[in-house]
């Protein structure tokens, strides 16, 4: 597997982990968001790395599809841009990622307000 | 290739979208008129969603493509032929599926004056429509457009404001179901990113029907060709779309959320989140990127997409159905219902042919229908009544006549009594299995009628037959509001309406089905080529 | 033929006017509900000349996309159409009768007619989705007449009642699917069997008669699909002539009819040993029913018992194949029918009058309702199959017929059941009229105690269906008629029957 060799993507799967084990496990609310928040930045991550073009796509270590880049450049393995697109994707998810975050936040601050309490093993109010 | 759009393909969430500003701009300076002016705005979308509709019918290819904006060449292609820029690509079930979710949401506007005003307060009505016609807006947005990121979005809009609607009224349990609801909506959403990144970094584009050529030439490359390596990319794109569609759909293991979700959110909401959200956010994107862009149907991948749905779909209807019967609560028996029915469609879709494709568009459409008039039926009983208890339901239908007819008819049809639109969706599901080689799966369906039938007829059963004597006098709560609130009649005109209406739907597909699958067998056709 | 249409949908919208006109005039109410079963009977017997030469042209009224609701009418249908609708004249003014200052009346005249309209639709239906519609229908209307005293024990036995039919109607719709993907979509009931059908593999085939067989099976009380029978007794009488006599186990019979005839086809049928097959159950329910007959104590759980017994012999005679016992099973539909409401509605008026409920209670009953108690008796010996009674014309055809196609075993089911039959049926009448008073009556004793004997419109019913009983038996030819062309349509043979 050649995802494998690549270190940015590895490490973004592993920050989708991480993030998703605060999201599950911690009882906290705040701690919830936040791993939220450190799965969508493994998300970002990954798209970054895969405008990368240092490496070429005629090579083993590729980074993205022949079809995006300029057929000529890739053939003689000279692409010298970074695919822009990621880029912009990425700007749009961060928008909707904080808006996700603050409308989470807003709820929680509700949920401090009528329980006292962040703990949501404490305010299971609804039956399974 | 010529730009062959209609404006409508824009105007349509781009409508929705100023129409959620300028509601609370509207209360607080028209408040007089406000109750026509919603319903005219969303009216007026309905009938251009209804004029796409029959563009988009009459179109020979299928399928209607836009391109927003303009580009500075004036080019819309590289000269490897990748489209430029984002498009909005409407198919025809794609707009059946628009279509419905603007009808709904023009019932929905009716409906909510009144019922949000008893749920919340009154002040704060104009705010709640900012946030119904946000969750319109991205909806609708999901079905009509062609390219892989911008669904991301709309996706998000409509489910950020479902978030925000089923917190509404601002009480405990709303506030903990929506906070659970977004954590596990935010995991999907966040695969689901992952999945589109996936699926661009292997074909280089975010054009679905770019894309799908792109894909059908890595699957079928020889080992020996240097698109081989990117295979591995699409499998994982196809788990990771599979695993948060089925997060936003309630698929069997992660169907939790829906039923803590749904039953709390105000009624029109539950409507609107059962009946519309799962759909357009869900199962429509599936069937969308597993035909569409990766082209299942086209036997690429072999079979093995196929026992995994059916096991999954399986437990889904079987297990949903179980629980909605363990329910004491009306509105969650409905939720868990759904999760039933969100079985049924995904049978259709796992058998991978035409006709079980069909059977599940059916589906949709009947689901949609069915499961907004029995959570519009629910919360005119409550709001007349109080009732939120399956057992508070005695004698409710010489209460309240009008809504528990309409109730029984939505609650016969997911039973699947013929003639009603339920009994023809399964028909077709059932026919579709059996052709398919799967006689168990007929097995299946009959045996969750039967459950849906447990639970469905004990709420009707002890509407209009129970004894006289045990209705009253059990649910004190129950009995102070409704002495309050007995005078008059049975329920406000905003509100019957609605409900008569998607009643008079649920017969109406059962009867005139031919028109219906005159428009779902070409739907399919464009799907599958 | 339109005529004959508008007796499926006139009794919804005739329906639909009692629940609208509630409580407020109970005079209107029982018009309609009178002349209601008299139009549909004239619709019969106005068209049977046409029907009979095969003249009406078959009706599609809807398209559903999958299938069609669709009409038509058959000497089979005209046959059951005659039967019932005569029968429903009778149900008509004996619930008025009998329902007089009862609860919830709107409600139950309501669920009656659309009964009838149900019954209508599947007598006339031309294909398996429409039979099933109404089938269903039929099931579901009789729901709140089975639970309609409101009891603790009235809403358990709906609760069976529903189990059942939800099953029942369950294995058919199976059934239907896998007919409606064997023929590719075309499930028009034709004389001979479907076209299709015996292209389908011996497993598919086996399961649809598996389908079919517990789908009509729970209707027509095959063991062990019988125990809604006994079970609906809770209902008031008129409700039990009408499931026992009148219309829902017939319909059940009559489904079992056009599945071998119009599904299968006597070839097919034949070819697989259906016949055979069906047999074995439908003797051992003869054979078991009435032993289950001779241990119960209430005249009605008897009566139910008889009907479960008197069924199977109709399904047997059909599944013979063979014309004299086709023919026997189809006028013993109506003579049973006939016998069976006479039953009924004495056992109904002993109930109604005396609160009697069980056996031992009729003792001396004779002396203070002889009418009623000599229309018992009619029925009971008819049913038993003493000439001149009607029951034994029919029973004589079927085991007739089972000898000519050498199988005396078949007959010798039929009279030992016979025998036993007599056991069960005679202590009531024995009791009645030998049995000493004992002069303890229940709560609902009449106030003048010595005369029980019913108002007219409950006895007039009672004793023009005991005279049937005994007329048919001595020179009805009617049914004869109707059957005699029913067979020569379904088996395609001509029958010489005098």
């Amino acid at each position: 597997m050649m995802v494998l060799t690549r270190i940015d993507f590895i490490v973004s799967v592993c920050l989708f982990g991480i993030g998703l084990y605060a999201m599950v496990m911690e009882p906290n609310l705040i701690k919830k968001l936040i791993g939220l928040n450190i799965m969508e930045t493994s998300v970002y991550l990954f798209f970054i790395a895969m405008g990368d073009v240092r490496l070429g796509p005629s090579t083993e270590q590729w980074a993205i599809a022949p079809f995006a880049q300029n057929i000529d450049a890739a053939a003689s393995g000279k692409v010298a841009m970074v695919n822009p697109i990621p880029s912009a994707l990425i700007l749009t998810a961060i928008v909707v990622s904080v808006s996700v975050t603050a409308v989470a936040l807003s709820i929680a601050i509700k949920l401090y307000q009528h329980y006292g309490t962040l703990d949501l093993r404490k305010m299971a109010t609804l039956k399974g | 290739m010529q730009s062959s759009g209609s404006h409508l393909q824009v105007l349509i969430p781009v409508s929705y979208i100023l129409s959620a500003f300028i509601s609370p701009l509207l209360y607080k300076w028209a408040r007089k008129c406000y109750n026509v002016l919603i319903p005219l705005i969303t009216g007026a979308i309905f009938i251009a969603s209804g004029v796409l509709f029959y563009k988009v019918l009459s179109s020979p290819v299928g399928f209607l493509e836009y391109f927003p904006g303009f580009s500075w060449s004036g080019e819309r292609f590289l000269a490897t032929g990748q489209p430029i820029g984002i498009v909005l690509r409407t198919d025809i079930f794609g707009a059946l599926l628009v279509l419905l979710i603007t009808g709904v949401g023009f019932l929905v506007s009716i409906y909510s004056f009144r019922y949000i005003a008893h749920e919340a307060s009154e002040e704060r009505i104009g705010y709640y429509y900012t946030l119904l016609f946000l969750m319109l807006a991205g909806m609708s947005g999901v079905p009509l457009t062609g390219d892989c990121f911008n669904f991301y979005v709309f996706l998000e809009v409509a489910s950020i404001s479902s978030y925000a609607l089923v917190a509404f009224p601002g009480k405990e349990q709303s506030l903990e179901a929506a906070f659970k609801y977004m954590l596990v909506g935010a995991i999907g959403s966040i695969l689901i990113v992952f999945a589109i990144g996936l699926l661009f970094s292997a074909t280089g584009t975010l054009n679905m029907a770019y894309a799908s050529q792109q894909v059908a030439k890595i699957v079928t490359s020889s080992p020996d060709s240097p698109l081989y390596n990117y295979r591995h990319l699409i499998f994982a794109s196809v788990g990771l779309f599979v695993i948060g569609f089925s997060i936003k759909s309630a698929f069997f293991p992660a169907h939790a959320w829906l039923a803590d979700a749904h039953p709390v959110a105000p009624s029109s909401i539950s409507a609107m989140l059962s009946g519309l959200m799962i759909k357009a956010t869900g199962v429509f994107l599936l069937i969308r990127f597993l035909f569409t862009v990766f082209g299942f149907h086209k036997g690429y991948y072999g079979q093995m997409l196929t026992p995994v749905f059916l096991v999954v779909a399986v437990a889904t209807v079987i297990g949903g159905s179980l629980f909605a019967i363990a329910q004491t609560n009306l509105k969650r028996m409905l939720a868990y219902s759904t999760i039933a029915q969100m079985g049924y469609i995904l049978i259709g879709i796992s058998l991978l042919t035409k006709a079980g494709l069909e059977g599940s568009i059916l589906h949709i459409v009947n689901h949609t229908i069915t499961k907004s008039l029995l959570f519009l039926s629910a919360g005119a009983i409550i709001y007349k009544t109080g009732v939120k208890d399956i057992k508070g339901m005695a004698r409710m239908g010489y209460r309240m006549p009008l809504t528990m007819s309409c109730f029984a008819i939505g609650a016969f049809s997911m039973v699947g009594l013929p003639p009603l639109s339920g009994f023809m969706s399964k028909w077709a599901l059932a026919e579709a299995s059996l052709e398919a080689n799967f006689p168990l799966l007929v097995v299946v369906l009959l045996a969750s009628s039967l459950l849906n039938a447990v639970y469905y007829f004990r709420v009707v059963g002890l509407a209009f037959f129970s004894p006289a004597q045990q209705g009253t006098g059990t649910n004190n709560s129950a009995q102070a509001h409704n002495s309050a609130s007995e005078s008059g009649s049975e329920l406000p005109l905003t509100m019957a309406i609605p409900i008569i209406v998607l009643a008079a739907g649920v017969i109406l597909v059962g009867l005139q089905l031919n028109p219906i699958m005159k428009v779902i067998k070409p739907a399919v056709a464009v799907l599958f080529r | 033929m339109l005529y004959l249409i508008s007796t499926v949908f006139i009794p919804f919208v005739i329906a639909l006017t009692v629940i609208l006109i509630g409580e407020r005039n109970d005079k209107l109410r029982n018009v309609l509900i009178m002349i209601m079963p008299f139009y549909n009977l004239i619709g019969f017997l106005a068209n049977s000349a046409a029907i009979l030469a095969g003249k009406l042209p078959v009706v599609t009224i809807a398209d559903l996309g999958f299938f069609t609701i669709t009409f038509r009418a058959d000497p089979l249908a005209l046959l059951m159409g005659t039967l019932v609708t005569f029968l429903w004249v009778f149900t008509s003014s004996y619930s008025i009768g009998y329902m007089q200052g009862e609860h919830a009346l709107p409600r139950y005249f309501a669920s009656l007619t659309v009964c009838l309209g149900a019954t209508m639709g599947i007598i006339l239906a031309a294909n398996l989705f429409t039979l099933f519609l109404f089938y269903e229908m039929l099931g579901f209307a009789v729901y709140p007449l089975v639970i309609h005293i409101e009891t603790e024990e009235a809403f358990k036995s709906g609760v069976v009642y529903l189990l059942f039919l939800l099953v029942g109607g369950s294995f058919l719709l199976f059934g239907i699917i896998l007919t409606y993907v064997l023929t590719k979509g075309n499930i028009t009931f034709v004389p001979g069997g479907m076209a299709g059908l015996a292209d389908g593999s011996q497993l598919a085939l086996y399961s649809l008669f598996f389908m079919f067989l517990i789908g009509f099976g729970v209707k027509s009380a095959i063991m062990p699909l019988h125990v809604w029978l006994p079970r609906a007794m809770i209902a008031p009488t008129p409700i039990s002539a009408l499931l026992h006599a009148v219309a829902v186990v017939n319909m059940g019979l009559y489904g079992m009819i056009r599945m071998i005839y119009n599904v299968f086809g006597p070839a097919l049928f034949g070819k697989l040993h259906l016949d055979i097959i069906l047999a074995v159950p439908a003797c051992i329910t003869i054979i078991f029913a009435a032993i289950a007959a001779l241990r119960v104590d209430k005249i009605k759980r008897l009566l139910a018992y008889s009907t479960i017994n008197q069924l199977s012999y109709v399904i047997l005679g059909a599944a013979s194949l063979h014309a004299m016992a086709f023919m026997g099973a189809l006028v013993h539909i109506v003579y049973h029918s006939v016998m069976k409401i006479t039953l009924f509605y004495s056992a109904g008026t002993i109930i109604k009058q005396t609160g009697k409920v069980k056996i031992k209670e009729m003792s001396g009953l004779a002396k203070k309702m002889p009418v009623t108690c000599a229309a018992f008796t009619v029925g009971a010996l008819g049913i038993a199959g003493l000439p001149p009674i009607a029951g034994w014309i029919s029973k004589w055809y079927m085991v007739e017929g089972f000898l000519k196609i050498g199988n005396p075993w078949l007959a010798s089911v039929y009279i030992i059941s016979s025998i036993i039959e007599i056991g069960f049926l005679t202590p009531p009448i024995l009791y009645a009229y030998f049995g000493k008073d004992e002069g303890k009556h229940s709560a609902k004793a009449h106030p003048a105690d010595s005369k029980y004997e019913a108002p007219l419109d409950m006895l007039i019913p009672l004793a023009v269906v005991a005279i049937l009983s005994i007329t048919f038996g001595l020179f009805g030819s009617l049914p004869f008629v109707y059957g005699t062309a029913a067979v020569e349509n379904l088996l395609a043979t001509t029958v010489t029957v005098w």
